[in-house]
């Protein structure tokens, strides 16, 4: 479109409104918030060529000094920011869950003009998922509004975001999420369990080529998890393992970077992982694809050669057509690991018709396999996007 | 039936022009009814299906007092999610200026999309394939910058507006230059009020309309729509001090109730042309009955029953209501047109904005409308039919014709009158029913009834007594006219009662509207004091909330010959149990009482009443709010404020006529307290008197720049602007009227004419001894205008004392105004004029078929 | 009859047609009747019903104008005349006394007999005295403020014949102004005719009456709308309808 192509002409970072860039940040957001942000990137563009000033945001760079529990807290300065909450739990009977908690903030105007407080300066949005492993059911909700009259928001140096009443706070060093709606819901205590890990150097995550793509990304990757989930029109109290990512930028990856396959992976041999492969528009592994290994006491980056993603067995959905792998293998050969990830309930794909508009797939999976040739099984979350509807270059092809 | 076509069908065809004017003045009456009445229904209805659109798929909303919905109480509302979805709403009026160089009024909905879309559906025109639909985040993204407008596809197309052109809305007083960033598909809410819907954002609209902090409502979708009797009243009850909850409709009845006297005054106007019609097929069946004596005699003397005669006169009747009815329900419907045009001005000038359409006619329409003229009718025709069905055999064979028979003083008549006189005096004393003055209108049906029975009784006077003076007035013609008139007197007095009503009206209301005129003309002479007048919009309605912006005030009160100003704000409030509409005001009572000046009702030393009340919770009310809601000086108001209902005492009652809906005035330290500061929708400004208020207007409006919308109006331009609107609110009824007095006419005519027919022979014979066509001709046009002017005369007397009530018991009662009583002379002086020389007019063509009759037939 | 009288002739009229309807549906009323009447002259037209008398004498007093031929009054022919000038003629010289009477129900009976000087717009003061004076002539000064409806027969047509002459004319024309009397009150109104026009005024009467046609200088006999030449019974012919449906 015209007014994207005269921002970018004019250099000052228009380019960094455009939903492309930082839309494969991450799947999820990409997957749920692409149409706003896609509307409002171009909104973006058009008010800064009416206004002739800068996108006013930060990017995120090497160097930044972390400290928590203030970093769990906003931070209104990037454009994009969320906080994820994914975990798998089971009642004392056994019966076993699957559940995603997502909060998200993206930043429209730094500072508006309209002193109006329902001018709008982030808009946020909220993900409530939970999958019935026994009966394969697979439940959502979402929120989305904006923030400035208190319906949502994020309070800078304290981990305190809600979005209408679902919402998430510290209690001590524990996490307390509530996401209650319709037919589905959780009250969990996330305990902090193995901490704080920084993905990437220190925390910066790179995601593309140009200086700044990237983001301020750790993640609580073994929180051990209790309190009482609702489904099926009765509370049922839980116990199990929730897995926390907390991240932030501004300007994230190229329009190349078409789709997104993540892992969150607790095994119970006491390593962690979390890998992603951002496919491009060619259909190769973007060389920005990374990972961590979190062990107990210490965390190592992986970079895209140091593992391999390999689809197993597809799965079509029945509503979308999409076809997804829901069973992958996994080799990381440095670290003599081999890893089979196998969708716990086939059907956890995200339909998101009413308000996004975008359709992907995230769920809870079991993990087995072997580990310097010991057998080794776990649980987990993985994200697929870019599989239903148009082809991303597509999607952005028409701005 | 066949002997009915025979006798009564065939009839009406041998006598085709009395028929017709009959059947025209029948539809006449009942299109004024129907246009009245689709008039009305389309003022209420062009708001209440605007509100019904845009309230969307709302069960409940809450509003807060007069200024709104305080923001910051949002967030004591969050469980108000447990009972549905939740959209504040911003909700105003706008005019857009378009690149095709047209202004209208838009009705602007503030909205957060993100929460708005499940309460009314908006879809975005798609302008490629590739577009998505129109999900919350298109829209937002649509609406997000503070210039961006979303409008119609029907308003669009109609405006050659695309996506991207430039557009400006006008609030208060300033055009915003804004861009079409999404138009709505021509369906649902974006169709029904035909296009004229913009949607901001719910930023931008309180930016834009200097609602920063405040919302107009919090709409309300329930989960459970049929759980919503125990919602509202669990919301009510939850709700904090100063927000109340209803139904959306609940503004439609506000609305509704506030136009109810004005409607209901002009339903009863409206009713005058057909009670005049009624006149005319009483006339008309009369008439047929009289010539028809002999043959119903025939039948009679054949074994014809007297239900069949009876049948047959009711018959006649009956068909000419019918066709009165179907002509004259799509002949309303067209006039409706003209009227909504005329009234419209009317209701946006003093009760509410809306876009009135008039509906399309329905079955129940055409039902109505024969529902109502043809029992109607058929009572005006049963008295002359039951008289025929009482005529015996003999009338067959005795010549009944041609013979003048002259009765004693009409006894009778005389009772019935002053049973009707004595009637509207005891009904003229009685209050009015739910604020709808049905005794007052009682009282002038009684008069008008009085005076139809009176009509005889001056007939017979002229009779006796009349013949000297016509005959030394107009010489021959005269004699013969008096001649003529005399004998037919008991025929005349119905169409003659008609003429006499109709005229009584008119004159009824011309003094009234007259002393209503003088009695304004004297209050804005006390009231507008100020030098200059300033506002955003030409013609505000009263309780317009379009702000006049900071800088424009401080442009203001820097010149330097205005030495004080007054800024004024008002607004609607619910007020008592019913929740009428009333208007709040604010001013500054230290200037107002410098400077200005009101007419004080009570107590005579007003001012220094409303001096004391500076710094209290003290009001000023207008005389009709004093009376329609029954307070009095040193009585105690309660008035919705943001913190909940509060006392204050009324310290002053003044005369005011701009609204009827009441006004209740503080001091604008009094109302910041309540209501939070608020920006004036007005200012009035007191200038040096040295200074020359033309050219300090000029200067002040330099001084703000041709940007900016802002009228500023001298003292003399404004006392005409509003005699202009009294004039512009009168003009429907002055038109309902002519309408009336011209079906009397058409009855005087008709009645004349079939006079005429009648006296062929004695015609026949004037014209043997020697009357020429001219003196016949002159002779008939005489009768005509001695019966206009005999009606007007009548019409006068009689007008005085319907004016009396009209001015005393139905304008208190529905609007509670003061209005002195004035004789508008000049005016009553012409019509009397202007009606003689009409009926004259009319006169023309039963005297042009006279003169046409030449002696051939005398034998 | 003197040679001066002879002179004066008041009504001539010279082979009168008149038609009704056209074509097809034409009917003779009248087929060429010529007559000539002078002043003073008393002139009865006999015949049976539809015989033509009453056109004959419509025709005769300007109140209708004939198909064919001529009718001269005061030497003036009224064919040449518009209707004002006709009206003007019936107004100033000719009276007319009908069978019915013909007053006008809503006046009196002074207003009605004045009525034809009051058209001719005199002055009230003379009218009024004219009328009244016409009224005792005929012996009605007692009901001069009566209606029409309050008087009895005799009285009425008395008061028509007054109306007749209150403006002096040369020609009365009466058609059948006894039909509706009985022979009391019939002979009183010939006598007042005799009387009243004796040597001014022409007559031109229409009568079934023998006893009145005998009263006549001059009787004129028609049929079939044409005069017979020479005196014959007149009692014979059947009524022809369509002719007598006309007046």
């Amino acid at each position: 479109m015209k007014t994207r192509s005269d921002g970018v002409g004019g250099g000052l970072s228009v380019s960094c409104y455009t939903g492309a860039v930082f839309l494969a940040l991450k799947g999820y957001c990409w997957a749920l918030g692409l149409a706003v942000v896609s509307g409002i990137g171009l909104m973006g563009a058009g008010q800064e060529l009416v206004l002739g000033t800068a996108g006013g945001w930060r990017q995120a760079e090497a160097g930044y000094s972390w400290e928590f529990p203030q970093d769990h807290g906003s931070h209104p300065d990037y454009r994009i920011e969320w906080w994820y909450y994914t975990g798998n739990l089971k009642t004392a009977d056994n019966r076993r869950f699957g559940y995603q908690v997502t909060f998200f903030r993206v930043g429209v105007d730094p500072a508006p003009d309209n002193p109006s407080r329902w001018a709008v300066r982030d808009l946020f949005m909220a993900h409530l998922a939970v999958t019935d492993i026994e009966t394969g059911q697979h439940l959502m909700a979402e929120r989305l509004n904006r923030g400035g009259v208190g319906w949502a928001g994020a309070e800078p140096g304290t981990l305190s975001v809600w979005n209408g009443d679902w919402t998430a706070g510290l209690d001590g060093e524990a996490h307390r999420l509530v996401a209650v709606d319709q037919g589905l819901g959780v009250e969990l205590r996330l305990e902090s369990g193995r901490g704080v890990t920084l993905h990437g150097a220190a925390g910066l995550s790179r995601k593309g080529e140009s200086q700044g793509n990237a983001s301020q990304y750790y993640s609580m990757t073994r929180m051990p998890t209790s309190g009482r989930l609702f489904v099926d029109g009765t509370w049922m109290a839980v116990t199990g393992t929730s897995w926390m990512d907390h991240e932030f930028g501004t300007t994230f990856l190229e329009p190349a970077q078409v789709g997104w396959d993540w892992f969150s992976l607790q095994l119970n041999n006491g390593l962690d992982l979390m890998l992603f492969q951002l496919r491009r528009s060619d259909g190769s592994v973007d060389s920005y694809s990374a990972g961590t290994r979190v062990e107990l006491g210490q965390s190592t980056s992986l970079d895209a050669g140091e593992f391999k993603l390999m689809p197993v067995r597809r799965w079509v959905s029945p509503r979308s057509g999409a076809n997804y792998p829901i069973e992958w293998r996994i080799e990381l050969p440095d670290w003599r690991t081999s890893l089979t990830v196998e969708a716990m309930v086939e059907a956890q794909e995200l339909y998101t018709e009413a308000s996004t508009g975008v359709t992907y797939w995230e769920g809870a999976v079991a993990v087995s396999g072997l580990t310097a040739g010991l057998p080794v099984n776990g649980v987990g979350y993985l994200e697929m996007t870019g599989y239903a509807g148009r082809p991303m270059s597509e999607v952005f092809g028409n701005w | 039936m066949n002997l009915f076509s025979k006798f009564i069908v065939r009839a009406v065809f041998r006598d085709p022009v009395r028929s017709v004017v009959t059947i025209a003045g029948l539809t006449l009456g009942v299109a004024v009814v129907v246009a009245i009445r689709l008039a009305n229904v389309s003022s209420v209805q062009g708001f209440e299906t605007a509100l019904e659109v845009v309230a969307g798929k709302t069960s409940l909303e809450i509003v807060g007092a007069g200024v709104g919905v305080p923001e910051t109480q949002l967030a004591e509302l969050g469980w108000l999610r447990q009972y549905g979805r939740v959209s504040p709403v911003i909700d105003r009026t706008a005019q857009i200026e378009t690149l095709d160089g047209s202004v209208s009024l838009l009705r602007v909905l503030g909205v957060d999309v993100l929460r708005d879309q499940p309460f009314r559906e908006y879809r975005l025109l798609r302008f490629s394939e590739g577009d998505q639909g129109s999900s919350p985040q298109e829209l937002l993204a649509a609406l997000l910058a503070p210039t961006s407008v979303v409008l119609t596809e029907r308003f669009a197309s109609r405006h050659g507006v695309k996506l991207e052109s430039p557009v400006r809305l006008r609030i208060g007083d300033t055009a915003h230059p804004m861009v079409v960033r999404g138009l709505l598909l021509d369906e649902g809410p974006a169709r029904v009020i035909d296009g004229h819907l913009a949607v901001l954002d719910i930023a931008t609209a309180q930016w834009l309309f200097d609602r920063l902090g405040w919302l107009d409502r919090v709409e309300v979708q329930l989960f459970v729509p049929d759980g919503i009797d125990i919602a509202e009243q669990e919301i009510a009850a939850r709700l904090p001090e100063g927000l109340r909850i209803q139904r959306p409709a609940q503004r439609g009845r506000q609305v509704e109730r506030m136009l109810a006297a004005f409607h209901f005054n002009l339903t009863a106007l409206s009713y005058i042309a057909l009670v005049v019609g009624l006149f005319l097929v009483y006339n008309t069946v009369a008439v047929s009955v009289i010539s028809r004596r002999s043959e119903v005699g025939v039948l009679r003397s054949l074994g014809a029953r007297r239900s069949l005669i009876l049948g047959f006169f009711l018959g006649e009747a009956a068909v000419m209501a019918v066709l009165g009815a179907v002509l004259g329900t799509p002949a309303g419907w067209l006039l409706a047109q003209g009227t909504v045009r005329l009234t419209s001005t009317t209701v946006n000038t003093l009760y509410v904005t809306s876009s009135a359409t008039v509906p399309q006619l329905g079955f129940e329409d055409w039902l109505l409308s024969g529902l109502i003229a043809v029992p109607l009718s058929l009572i005006a025709a049963a008295i002359p039919a039951a008289e025929a069905a009482r005529v015996t055999p003999l009338a067959a064979v005795r010549d009944a014709d041609h013979q003048v028979v002259y009765r004693d003083f009409p006894r009778k008549p005389a009772a019935a009158a002053s049973l009707f006189f004595g009637l509207g005096a005891w009904m003229s004393t009685l209050e009015a029913v739910d604020g709808l003055p049905l005794f007052g209108l009682g009282a002038a049906l009684a008069v008008v009834c009085g005076a139809a029975a009176l009509v005889p009784i001056l007939l017979e006077f002229v009779r006796r007594f009349g013949r000297e003076t016509l005959t030394s007035w107009c010489g021959v013609e005269g004699l013969l006219a008096h001649a003529n008139l005399s004998a037919a007197v008991a025929r005349l007095a119905v169409s003659v009662a008609a003429l006499v009503i109709s005229l009584a009206m008119l004159a009824a209301i011309a003094i009234m509207i007259g002393s209503f005129r003088e009695t304004v003309t004297y209050w804005v002479g006390q009231t507008l004091q100020a030098d200059l007048f300033v506002a955003t919009a030409d013609r505000a309605p009263v309780g317009s909330t379009a702000t006049i912006s900071t800088a424009v005030e401080r442009d203001i009160r820097t010149h330097p010959a205005v030495v004080a100003v007054d800024g004024f704000r008002g607004f609607d409030l619910p007020y008592g149990p019913e929740g009428d509409l009333i208007i709040l005001g604010a001013g500054d009572f230290g200037v107002l009482l410098d400077y200005g000046g009101l007419a004080f009702k009570v107590p005579a030393d007003g001012a220094a009443a409303m001096r004391a009340a500076v710094g209290r919770d003290a009001v000023v009310v207008s005389e009709s709010f004093a009376l329609k809601h029954e307070v009095g000086v040193g009585e105690v108001v309660s008035l919705d404020t943001p913190k909940g209902p509060r006392q204050f005492c009324v310290v002053a009652i003044y005369y005011d006529y701009s609204s009827d809906r009441g006004l209740v005035v503080m001091d604008r330290a009094t109302f910041a307290r309540h209501f939070g500061r608020q920006r004036p929708t007005g200012l009035t400004l007191y200038l040096d008197p040295d200074a020359n208020a033309e050219e300090v207007r000029t200067e002040l409006l330099a001084a703000i720049g041709p940007d900016r919308r802002i009228f500023i109006r001298t003292n003399a331009t404004l006392r005409a602007e509003v005699l202009r609107i009294f004039d512009s609110t009168f003009a429907i009824t002055y038109a309902l009227e002519a309408i009336a007095i011209i079906v009397a006419i058409l009855g005087v005519a008709a009645t004349l004419l079939t006079l005429v027919l009648e006296r062929r022979r004695e015609l026949a014979i004037l014209r043997l001894v020697g009357a020429g066509r001219e003196q016949i001709r002159r002779m008939v046009v005489v009768e005509a205008a001695m019966l206009g002017l005999l009606s007007q005369g009548t019409g006068l007397v009689v007008g005085l004392v319907l004016s009396l009530i009209l001015i005393y018991v139905i304008n208190v009662q529905s609007f509670g105004w003061t209005i002195q009583f004035h004789l508008p002379l000049g005016f009553l002086a012409q019509s009397t004029i202007l009606i003689t020389v009409t009926a004259a007019l009319a006169g023309l063509y039963p005297a042009r078929v006279a003169a046409q009759i030449v002696g051939e037939r005398v034998r | 009859m003197s040679v001066e009288r002879k002179m004066k002739t008041v009504l001539q009229t010279s082979n009168l047609r008149k038609i009704y309807g056209q074509d097809a549906n034409a009917v003779a009323a009248l087929r060429g009747v010529s007559l000539t009447v002078d002043a003073g002259e008393f002139v009865a037209v006999v015949g049976p019903s539809g015989c033509g008398k009453s056109t004959f004498l419509h025709l005769c007093g300007g109140m209708d104008r004939p198909t064919e031929g001529r009718v001269m009054v005061g030497g003036v022919d009224l064919n040449e005349l518009d209707d004002e000038a006709l009206t003007r003629v019936r107004r100033e010289q000719i009276g007319f006394v009908f069978q019915s009477f013909n007053l006008l129900p809503t006046l009196t009976l002074v207003e009605n007999i004045a009525l034809p000087v009051m058209l001719a717009g005199i002055p009230r003061a003379i009218y009024r005295a004219r009328a009244e004076e016409g009224a005792r002539q005929v012996g009605l000064s007692h009901r001069l403020e009566h209606y029409p409806s309050q008087v009895s027969g005799g009285e009425l047509q008395r008061a028509a014949i007054a109306r007749a002459l209150v403006h002096q004319p040369v020609l009365l024309i009466a058609d059948e102004p006894t039909g509706n009397l009985d022979s009391e009150n019939g002979e009183r109104v010939l006598r007042l005719l005799k009387t009243l026009t004796s040597g001014t005024v022409a007559i031109l009467l229409a009568t079934h009456d023998k006893a009145l046609a005998s009263a006549a200088d001059r009787v004129l006999r028609m049929r079939d709308g044409t005069e017979l030449p020479s005196p014959e019974s007149v009692l014979v012919e059947p009524p022809q309808l369509g002719l007598e449906l006309r007046e």
